[in-house]
């Protein structure tokens, strides 16, 4: 079985951003939407995982792991210039919106994760790389995407 | 019909935290629990937006919504073999997240061409046997998953031919349909 796609990146070799965020299949189409029209990156090197970069809180190996590739698979090949670290609503890491009393809460907790997590990788990244924070919560429209300093 | 509200420099009253920016996304799903797929493929900028149309294309092509699971590592399952806290999260991740909390049915393993993981691998032979090795592998540790191989590969300067190895599609059409209803 074979499929034919387009693609015009084939003799691309650098982009300006590294992603991380979660594999939840709800998020995929938005968060990509919120990257390309919200931030302004069509091309990125998209890392998923469960929690997005929230292993690098457990004594698990990810952060070494995470940091090392990042180092010579994105920065070094590809001369990235910032990480974005996505944590979306609802998260199952977290236990879903159901394990928190309020939306303030929720947010509150993602936050503070985000920032030790991006506080952790300042440590250990290069000191060019600029890290972003964001985070998606539920509203009126759908999603809410807010980066936070 | 999606709209997009920016706002810059916004201090938040109850927050500490400065935001910075807000950008407001349709989204449809957030009332869905279940997916059947999942996919481990590289991290790559060039093959992302590819990698997500192959797929679309491929669950449409068995009648699917694609709707799935993305794990994205440099290498997509080379880690699997290659580096042990790797294998063991993924392994531990992918039963109690994908699994059992999205009652994910199968896997995709997708590599693409020019990898730099593998090098640059442009040699489908190669690809095949590597993607055969985490087939065996993977079957082994979730017997109740079907496990898809996939490769991309370049046929012009901005064509990918991706490649579903030994797919039959109506059989494995039928049998993944009988598998959600219970049928033998």
């Amino acid at each position: 079985m074979n499929f034919t796609v387009p693609n015009d990146n084939l003799d691309k070799h650098e982009c300006p951003l590294a992603v991380i965020k979660c594999v939840d299949f709800r998020f995929r189409e938005s968060d990509q939407e919120f990257i390309e029209k919200g931030l302004g990156f069509k091309d990125f090197d998209l890392y998923s995982w469960p929690g997005s970069a929230k292993d690098v809180l457990k004594n698990n190996g990810f952060k070494t792991d995470f940091v090392d590739k990042l180092v010579s698979v994105s920065i070094g090949l590809h001369s990235v210039k910032k990480l974005l670290l996505l944590w979306h609503w609802d998260c199952g890491a977290y236990g879903g919106s159901k394990k928190f009393a309020s939306d303030d809460e929720q947010a509150s907790a993602y936050i503070k994760d985000m920032t030790i997590v991006r506080d952790m990788l300042v440590k250990e990244l290069p000191n060019d790389l600029e890290i972003i924070i964001a985070y998606s919560k539920s509203g009126p429209q759908g999603l809410e995407y807010i980066v936070v300093e | 019909m999606v709209e997009y509200f920016f706002m810059f420099f916004l201090d938040k009253q109850n927050n500490k935290e400065k935001t910075l920016l807000t950008f407001d996304v349709s989204n449809s799903l957030m009332e869905e629990s279940q997916c059947f797929t999942a996919v481990l493929r590289c991290v790559d900028f060039r093959v992302c937006e590819s990698d997500h149309l192959f797929m679309s294309c491929f669950l449409n092509s068995l009648g699917e919504v694609s709707t799935f699971d993305t794990y994205s590592w440099p290498g997509s399952q080379k880690d699997v073999f290659d580096c042990v806290s790797f294998r063991n999260r993924f392994l531990e991740l992918f039963e109690k997240v994908s699994i059992k909390h999205h009652g994910v049915k199968r896997l995709v393993v997708l590599m693409h061409w020019d990898c730099a993981g593998y090098g640059g691998l442009q040699d489908e032979e190669t690809f095949k046997a590597e993607l055969a090795r985490a087939k065996t592998f993977l079957e082994d540790q979730f017997p109740r998953i079907e496990i898809v191989l996939a490769y991309s590969k370049a046929i012009s300067d901005n064509t990918l031919r991706y490649v579903v190895l030994n797919y039959f599609m109506e059989e494995r059409k039928n049998d993944f349909h009988a598998s959600q209803t219970g049928k033998s």
